[in-house]
């Protein structure tokens, strides 16, 4: 309430603010849907090639003024249709090579042809850093506002995505272990289900968890685009706080790279990515895969029980070891007439993961083990129509993810890995233990239709449609109380669609632009319950939700930009919170999807070559999140039950100290409270186990002629900060004193405690011939802290890595 | 202008004790007494300590108070407190004792430990599933050490999925142990699945740990709940155990209250409570039985087997005659919760018996002290949230 005006708060404010969103449409859009004077039927054309006249393929070419872009083909080619006739800024970036700009003026019924030539870049580390490939930094300017991680930039270092994205502002990503363990990613306060993620604009339920944020080597990517509160159109979700879309890279050239990293706890990574491709038959194939594999046998200090007292003692974890193989091929035909790219794939994974430990170090495990695997065909389809005024990206998917836990170590281990028998229980986890055997199904099929109206206006259709299922056993799992019937037997099916209808608006020379987004939900779900007496009974409900997404940018200057955007989020309740399991999780058909509404202002000014800072602030209003809570003594039923409001503030700066040398620096600062509590003491307190102020800084170095007249050597430290957090709900009157409660402690004894985290981590990439052979040696947590990410589980300490990359062209 | 910024000092000083009295501050009788209350209903919450029986308004949140990650109700024995999980939120046997500046500190802690019975400072039993479901372990809560365990595997009985002792009931008088025998299945762990329509006990002589005979009560399931801090007996000032059976199982039915008299080592197969007798599908959680009646609290609605109206507010109090069973409604209070993990849902202090009541629509969380048939507000937790305890230290 303190925060905003009034209007915001009231029930009723979705309908406001659609209304408003409505009235801006009806004034605005006529106007700029039929625009007066220029004509758009001009024609650029033109080619790329290097110093030596070579053409270069998979160069970004891009008209500044219009924020329209294509690459080059395998002849080095592009061509830009239907542009109105004008004076453009026209930029090439490709990596390597200088960036060049030039100026050209194109005419009505004309085309006008441009011939660009590259000369290499001996600072190339430099200014990729910097600029970034175009797409990239397309990506971190448009509308709606996306923190955008370049992964390129980074890609030699053995630095996982973790700790790249944790290097953002407004980003805090927690782990519960080493690699491959579970990751929390929080986004301006919104965690875990509140926020979706997305491979290349498709939401990646179907990938199980064979592809995510903890596994995928940055070096896979191109970029992460993270979206926080306000989603674009193109990606389909019912996100309530925002996005992760990671992106692939999209190979125009026939490449080979490889890498290889060697690191503490027994830790190997490889990946290996190929593409080859046929310009004459039009025909391409490729393959992109990773390995993981370690130990994770960090020391810890944990609590080791001496015969029922619980002693903090330095010990190895014993039961960590993960491993998992990701393997997608794929291949098609690209640049024909009936398709720009008509892409089949097949992608195959395996995990397996020992589970040494649960929610908290306490209770330690010595045998429980989950493996995940599936194979997944798919299919993929774009096509640029009618002059490249409407674009058809179609996706595919159908298939199933297996899931297996093991839990029948019929004993219990101890911390040193000792063992003691104990017939009279299953599992160690759980006393009735578990080898469940569960098949998940998806069927996603992800339409975007985009129609470029005119100069000025792009319309887009986003349509997500998804069908799960869950079938599987367990003999030691769960049953109905009454007929025995083991849960996981029974059918359980959910659908999903999620369709968006969005238009970006170009005004004023493209100074101001806009993107207004309408969304809507459905979801239905049949599945099988018990009642009370344990019977089945067949149960079938559905909801539906309409959500609105608006931003507006405007270009003060050519570098430097205000960005404005609200959305009326939705995140619908899923099939396992609908319904019981016959047993202590009781149903709840009255469960109403959580809503937020969202908003982002900020704020960004760049030097190019000398600085960047990029200011953000946000508001969040959330209902009826979802919360499995205790009820009727003896069960648990998910129920609508916390409400949460705040405030937030995050700025990141990119300084170029020295030509060789550049320093960044961001820091988030976050206020979210809960609201409407019915209990005195939570009422308007910070959310509780949610960091609250974190920051970030770094130093890049990028130094030439090292050793040798043709080497490169980036040499880097970062620096991490996280304010210490309490794991329960402190009232609002008793918080932590000083300047918004960054100093002092809670006005009682409050000992639970996740502490100030503080992590340096130091390492340089060397390239000893040229870039297409790296070599890359980190340290991670150099001074060998104990660190926490959550309440008591400690994360590994220091670690060395050593990373070996070459690219085949 | 320094004599008004003192006099407004002063004034505020002096309005924020009188209005917002917390631990470390106490009414008019003298004492330790620990309060314990949790944020919500569910969670993290607060212990905090009073030096007198507080009255009024009070706040269980204070510079002295101690938050714990989990709140499921307390017990005491003699100035000590015992909760069931770590201030972190472990499981196991946690003790605190209240130190001289009126903090609350850590007093050790058992790893596992679950349904417990502090019999004297050195004797303790426990029951740690993880050690075995049919041992019994047993500690020094003066030292909080495990000091050894008690094997009862001769009381296995074949073919039973799940038998475990000392799970729901652990109460001990002359020199004997009385430990609930359940017989329920593995998934549901003993809640709510009794396999017979029965109560069985084994009585352990408590000099010797040695088991001497088991007992069987007939024709009620589901006696006591081992899952909180609320033990599901009291000792009479008729020197008998009563023992609560809440009738869990397939909804409520058939709930009770049994004894054992003082001098016996078996059930009083002569006498039962039935609360289908006053309220039909009611429960029995708490009760205190002095000069010859048992106060209870008892639903005013019939339960619903599906336990969907369980915990709404629509408990009294009662007092029942031991001999000729009638009861007799406690005036003067409001509606109240059903009392679940609180151990103190009814408590003598100093004479007086007090009936906890939370009601969070008419903003009540405290004690109500009883005087003749009728009892009147003690003091009222103005925090919000649920109380969930409340003891005298001795």
């Amino acid at each position: 309430m303190q925060y905003f005006p009034q209007f915001i708060l009231m029930n009723n404010c979705f309908v406001r603010f659609s209304k408003h969103c409505l009235l801006f449409l009806c004034l605005f859009i006529p106007q700029t849907l039929f625009p007066q004077g220029r004509q758009e039927n001009a024609t650029l054309s033109g080619a790329v090639s290097d110093a030596a006249g070579k053409a270069l393929s998979g160069v970004s070419v891009t008209i500044n003024e219009l924020h329209r872009n294509t690459i080059t083909g395998e002849d080095g080619s592009f061509l830009f249709r239907n542009l109105p006739a004008g004076t453009y800024s026209v930029g090439i970036t490709y990596i390597g090579y200088k960036q060049v700009v030039k100026k050209v003026t194109v005419q009505s019924n004309n085309t006008t042809r441009l011939a660009f030539r590259l000369e290499e870049d001996i600072n190339h580390l430099n200014s990729v850093t910097v600029q970034g490939k175009s797409a990239t930094r397309q990506a971190r300017e448009q509308t709606i506002k996306a923190e955008v991680v370049d992964t390129r930039a980074i890609q030699h270092q053995p630095s996982s995505l973790i700790e790249v994205m944790n290097r953002s502002a407004g980003v805090r990503i927690r782990q519960t272990g080493g690699l491959g363990s579970a990751a929390s990613l929080m986004l301006n306060g919104f965690q875990d289900k509140a926020i979706k993620y997305f491979k290349d604009g498709i939401p990646m339920d179907y990938l199980g968890a064979g592809y995510d944020i903890t596994l995928v080597p940055v070096n896979m990517l191109v970029r992460v685009e993270i979206y926080k509160g306000v989603m674009p159109a193109a990606l389909g979700a019912d996100a309530l706080g925002g996005g992760v879309n990671m992106v692939t890279k999209k190979p125009f050239a026939k490449y080979l790279d490889a890498a290889y990293e060697i690191a503490s706890f027994n830790t190997h990574r490889v990946s290996l990515n190929g593409f080859y491709n046929d310009t004459a038959r039009k025909i391409f194939v490729g393959a992109d895969a990773f390995f993981n594999y370690s130990r994770n046998n960090y020391e810890v200090t944990a609590p080791v029980d001496h015969n029922g007292t619980l002693v903090d003692e330095k010990v190895k974890l014993f039961h960590s070891r993960f491993s998992n193989f990701y393997t997608e091929v794929y291949g098609g035909w690209m640049n024909t007439r009936w398709a720009d790219e008509l892409r089949i794939g097949v992608t195959g994974f395996l995990i397996n993961r020992q589970n040494q430990f649960g929610a908290s170090m306490k209770d330690v495990f010595g045998a429980a083990a989950n493996k995940q695997y599936a194979v997944i065909p798919t299919l993929r389809y774009r096509k640029h129509l009618f002059n490249n005024k409407l674009f058809v990206d179609q996706f595919f998917v159908a298939n199933t993810v297996h899931s297996r836990q093991t839990d029948t170590a019929r004993g219990k281990y101890d911390w040193y890995g000792n063992f003691t028998p104990d017939n009279s229980r299953v599992g160690e986890i759980t006393r009735q233990g578990t080898l469940s055997d569960i098949r998940f199904s998806y069927f996603t099929s992800r339409t975007n239709l985009s129609w470029q109206l005119n100069a000025a206006n792009k319309l887009e259709l986003n349509a997500v449609f998804s069908s799960m299922g869950r079938e599987g056993s367990d003999p030691y799992g769960a049953k109905l109380r009454g007929s025995g019937t083991d849960i996981l037997t029974l059918p359980a099916h959910y659908k999903k669609l999620v369709t968006a209808l969005g238009l970006e608006t170009r005004l004023a020379g493209n100074m101001l632009v806009n993107n207004l987004v309408v969304k809507y939900y459905y979801y239905q779900v049949n599945a099988t319950d018990g009642d009370y007496a344990g019977n089945e009974q067949r149960y079938a409900t559905s909801g539906s939700r309409m959500g609105v997404a608006e931003a507006i940018k405007f270009n003060v200057s050519p570098y430097a930009f205000f960005r404005l955007s609200g959305e009326a989020a939705t995140r619908l309740p899923e099939q396992t919170e609908i319904f019981g399991d016959g047993n202590f999780q009781l149903s709840n058909f009255a469960l109403k999807p959580e809503r937020s509404l969202n908003f982002n202002l900020g704020y960004r000014i760049e030097k190019p070559q000398h600085y960047a800072v990029e200011a953000n602030s946000f508001y969040r209003i959330t209902r009826d999140m979802i919360l499995n809570v205790p009820t009727n003594l003896i069960f648990l039923q998910h129920q609508n039950i916390q409400n949460v409001k705040g405030i937030g503030l995050e700025t990141d700066a990119t300084v170029n100290i020295f030509r060789w040398l550049k320093a960044n620096g961001n820091f988030t600062y976050q206020d979210f409270r809960l609201f409407n509590t019915g209990f005195a003491t939570t009422e308007g307190a910070r959310l509780r186990n949610t960091p609250y102020f974190f920051a970030n800084l770094g130093l890049n170095g990028y130094l030439s002629h090292v050793v040798s007249r043709c080497d490169k050597l980036q040499v880097y430290w970062f620096y991490t900060f996280v304010r210490q957090y309490y794991l329960s709900d402190i009232p609002k009157d008793m918080e932590p004193d000083g300047f918004l409660g960054l100093w002092g402690k809670a006005g009682f004894d409050a000992p639970n405690i996740i502490p100030s985290q503080q992590l340096h981590t130091a390492g340089f990439t060397y390239y000893p011939f040229n870039e297409r052979l790296s070599i890359g040696f980190q340290v991670k947590n150099i001074f060998n802290k104990a660190v926490y990410d959550n309440f008591r589980i400690q994360n590994a300490g220091r670690s060395l890595h050593l990373k070996v990359g070459y690219l085949f062209r | 202008m320094a004599g008004i910024m003192g006099a407004t000092l002063l004034s505020s000083c002096s309005k924020s004790d009188n209005d917002n009295p917390g631990p470390g501050n106490g009414g008019e009788k003298n004492g330790t007494y620990v309060m314990i209350t949790a944020s919500e209903k569910w969670g993290a919450g607060y212990i905090g300590a009073f030096s007198g029986l507080p009255s009024g308004d009070v706040s269980n949140i204070g510079s002295k108070s101690l938050q714990v990650a989990n709140v499921f109700g307390i017990r005491s024995y003699k100035s000590w407190v015992f909760t069931r999980s770590s201030t972190a939120g472990d499981a196991g046997l946690q003790k605190y004792t209240v130190n001289t500046n009126g903090g609350i500190t850590d007093g050790g802690f058992i790893s596992g430990a679950a349904q417990y019975l502090v019999v004297d400072d050195h004797t303790g039993y426990y029951q740690d599933e993880n050690r075995g479901l049919l041992k019994l372990q047993t500690f020094d809560p003066s030292t909080m050490k495990r000091t050894g365990e008690l094997d009862f595997s001769s009381l296995q009985k074949a073919g039973v999925e799940y038998e475990v002792i000392g799970k729901h009931i652990l109460a001990a008088k002359e020199g004997k142990l009385y430990a609930s025998i359940t017989y329920g299945k593995t998934a549901t762990a003993g809640y709510g699945d009794d396999l017979y329509n029965n109560v069985q006990f084994a009585v352990i002589d408590i000099a010797t740990g040695q088991l001497e005979k088991t007992i069987q009560y007939d024709g009620i399931k589901g006696i006591g709940w081992g899952s909180s801090a609320n033990k599901f007996w009291t000792a009479g000032d008729d020197g008998a155990l009563y023992f609560y059976s809440s009738g869990f199982s397939n909804g409520i039915t058939n709930s009770a209250i049994i004894r054992i008299k003082a001098g016996e080592t078996d059930f009083d197969k002569t006498w039962i409570i039935k609360a289908d007798d006053y309220q039909q599908g009611s429960t029995f959680a708490t009760a205190l039985v002095k000069g010859g009646k048992l106060y209870t609290e008892l639903s005013s609605v019939p339960m619903k087997s599906d336990f969907s109206n369980l915990e709404d507010i629509v408990y009294d109090y009662y007092a029942i005659d031991l001999a000729t069973k009638q009861h007799t409604k406690i005036a003067g209070m409001p509606q109240t919760h059903y009392v679940w993990a609180n151990d103190q849902g009814i408590i003598e202090i100093d004479g007086t018996i007090y009936f906890w009541v939370e009601n969070p629509g008419q903003k009540i969380a405290g004690y109500y002290a009883l005087n003749g048939n009728t009892a009147t507000q003690a003091f009222n937790v103005k925090d919000g949230g649920f109380l969930w305890g409340f003891v005298k230290l001795q």
